[in-house]
């Protein structure tokens, strides 16, 4: 096994098949994202959006197929793999008996820890400031959702696997969710996302990933 | 890799003082578990002293199984365990340290409040010491095999049931060894080997078990 | 060399190959089964000698023991396949595993039967917590979870699995059970001494005891690969050849 070179940046996925039951979902399957790319899944319901993501990040076992982030394989390097990805799944992760700070501070430490000024700094970003030392069951799902968010930012990973993250947020909170993204994307960073609303962001590449509608097998 | 075992740990405990409930209710079953067995059958002092080690260790048995629940249960429901199956550290590791922090909260009071009930079953006070000892090296146990357990049902939303079917087969030498290991001494017999093989079985398990466990997690998640 | 034999394995296992050869091969151990379990039994019933303690209700151990053994390697055969199907992800493997399960539930519950039935004249109980039976007993309870497992998980491909490593760690568990459960019973019954222990069997009685063994795992053979069959045309069921077929 060799590992490949380093100019090889980038999300590469190749020839991926996947079924739920025994329905094929898609098959063959095969795109590219490189740095500065964000990558809009598209598709109806039960097309596989979500199972696609969650194959990306390495939760769900595609039928065949090859993933690849900056040359590690995402089972044989998974801790490699793991270090640079970040994924918001339909449930926000995080536990509401614990504050913003101590879900962040626990999070972190799954990664390569953080300071508390960085905490702290991120937590006003997503516009939590003042809400840092409440138990998380009594703030809203929007803010349920920054606090998921402020842990994305900090992980400081590459790529951001993001799955409807839209969901129970408000117009000038998706506004906002999105000026982050731009942001992450402009510097280098990769995002791949469902979502059933628009995505538009000025100067970053945003490439779609119509999924085929889903299809049920004869019987 | 040991600051995200101790952090993990922290989290937990941490969790489990702000749910009280979590410590407590094991308990509470364990003591009550107990005392139903003189009132089934008899307050006889002679009768209590020779069924008292198994039926205590049976309610340890029960009561290990069914706080399993709090082990990933919540955990999944709010998808922080997604995001520990994302870290960069290995799983095993972060299963271990919540092993730890489920045998701390549930397994350790058990042994606290164990001298307490083994005075109520009439044992005598080697007979308590040796239970305590067993206690200590066979709650461990059961709350590895159980993750092993709790990690292939998680996913399944009236896994309860199944969760008994699965564990408790595997129980069976803990019991065995010791509640013979306390009635043993009740007796006035040797206990080292029982001991012995409780401590390699705890061992074993140790090793094994965490990684079994991250195994079946990954199944349940997918 | 181990990418050829790697290729030629999973070429050999192809559902396709597999459906095709297993049913070539399914005569041949049926037949050869039911020649052996009737040679057996007829050795075994009427020519096998008398026991000089138990007399002529001895005879069950030609369906007990082969029973027994049954149930332990069945469950090897789970654990081992499982193996291969999450190493390897060989999904024949799988089908295996999960076919033989029922197949193994229902020999334990032979052995269980049998057992209790010879126990009858031996102990005057339908039911004494023997060793062997009572480890026995936990091996059902073991084949129970593992099938209780796998119809609760509805995805089939995340139930293999997750099955495989519950037969896994039930095979590392299964020695240790059975050696407490010995222990546990001579500390207990260490007087009596238990019928199922013979230091030693006569030659005569050893053959038919072979020749029912083997017809027992021929059986299994023939059976597992009946059910496997029927698993995979379900697994397949979206590729051509399985279309084919259904449609001649």
């Amino acid at each position: 096994m060799t590992i490949n070179n380093q100019s090889e940046q980038g999300l590469s996925v190749q020839h991926l098949t996947c079924e739920r039951g025994y329905r094929e979902l898609f098959n063959n399957l095969s795109f590219q994202l490189s740095p500065g790319e964000i990558l809009h899944i598209k598709g109806e319901n039960g097309a596989g959006k979500t199972s696609l993501l969650r194959i990306i990040a390495g939760l769900a076992l595609p039928v065949c197929g090859e993933i690849t982030l900056d040359g590690y394989n995402t089972r044989k390097y998974r801790s490699e793999y793991n270090e640079k990805l970040a994924f918001m799944g339909h449930k926000a992760g995080i536990k509401l008996e614990l504050t913003a700070v101590e879900n962040i501070r626990s999070h972190c430490d799954l990664a390569s820890g953080r300071s508390q000024q960085q905490i702290m700094d991120t937590l006003e970003k997503v516009g939590l400031y003042g809400f840092e030392e409440m138990y998380c069951n009594q703030l809203s799902a929007g803010q349920k959702r920054r606090v998921a968010l402020a842990q994305i930012i900090l992980s400081q990973t590459r790529l951001w696997i993001l799955d409807e993250p839209f969901t129970s947020l408000d117009v000038i909170a998706v506004d906002f969710f999105l000026e982050l993204i731009q942001e992450h994307v402009c510097q280098g960073g990769m995002v791949l996302l469902t979502t059933h609303q628009e995505v538009t962001l000025k100067n970053c590449t945003i490439k779609y990933l119509q999924l085929p509608a889903g299809r049920f097998s004869s019987s | 890799m040991y600051k995200a075992f101790f952090n993990l740990l922290k989290r937990d405990l941490r969790l489990a003082f702000r749910h009280k409930s979590e410590i407590l209710n094991p308990l509470f079953f364990f003591v009550i578990v107990v005392t139903l067995f003189p009132l089934g059958i008899s307050p006889e002092k002679q009768m209590l002293a020779e069924i008292g080690p198994g039926i205590i260790w049976v309610a340890a048995l029960l009561a290990a199984m069914l706080s399993l629940d709090s082990l990933f249960r919540s955990d999944f429901e709010d998808g922080t365990l997604e995001l520990m199956l994302l870290s960069e550290y290995p799983l095993s590791v972060l299963i271990l340290a919540k092993i730890v922090a489920h045998w701390l909260i549930t397994g350790f009071p058990i042994i606290i409040f164990s001298p307490l009930l083994g005075t109520v079953m009439f044992l005598s006070n080697d007979a308590i010491e040796t239970l305590m000892i067993t206690l200590l090296l066979g709650t461990p146990i059961l709350s590895l095999i159980g993750a092993i357990g709790m990690a292939l049902v998680v996913a399944l939303k009236r896994g309860g049931m199944l969760l008994s079917l699965l564990v408790l087969p595997l129980y069976i030498p803990v019991l065995i060894f010791s509640s013979n290991a306390v009635g043993s001494s009740m007796a006035g017999l040797s206990i080292s080997g029982q001991l012995y093989f409780l401590a390699a079985f705890l061992l074993f398990s140790l090793t094994l078990a965490p990684v079994a466990a991250s195994a079946a997690l990954r199944v349940s998640l997918e | 060399m181990m990418k050829a034999i790697m290729k030629f394995i999973y070429q050999f296992a192809s559902p396709k190959h597999f459906y095709r050869l297993s049913g070539k091969i399914i005569p041949w151990f049926g037949w050869l089964a039911a020649m052996l379990l009737i040679a057996g039994s007829i050795d075994g019933l009427f020519i096998a000698p008398v026991d000089y303690q138990q007399g002529d209700s001895y005879r069950i151990i030609f369906i007990h023991v082969p029973a027994a053994w049954m149930s332990m390697f069945i469950y090897m055969v789970m654990a081992i396949s499982g193996a291969i199907a999450l190493i390897w992800k060989i999904k024949l493997a799988d089908v295996i595993a999960s076919s033989s399960a029922p197949i193994g539930a229902a020999f334990t519950f032979l052995a269980l039967v049998t057992g209790s039935i010879w126990g009858k004249p031996m102990w005057g109980a339908w039911w004494v917590w023997d060793a062997r039976l009572t480890s026995e007993l936990i091996l059902l309870f073991l084949y129970l979870g593992y099938m209780a497992l796998e119809s609760a998980i509805e995805d089939p491909r995340a139930a293999a699995r997750a099955c495989a490593i519950l037969a896994i760690v039930g095979v590392i568990n299964i020695p240790i059970i059975h050696y407490s459960v010995e222990w546990w019973n001579t500390l207990h019954q260490g007087a009596t001494v238990t019928k199922f222990d013979k230091p030693s069997i006569d030659i005569s009685m050893l053959i038919p005891l072979l020749i029912m063994a083997l017809g027992f795992k021929l059986y299994y053979g023939a059976v597992v690969l009946m059910r496997a069959r029927n698993k995979v045309l379900v697994t397949e069921q979206n590729n051509r050849w399985v279309k084919d077929i259904i449609n001649h």
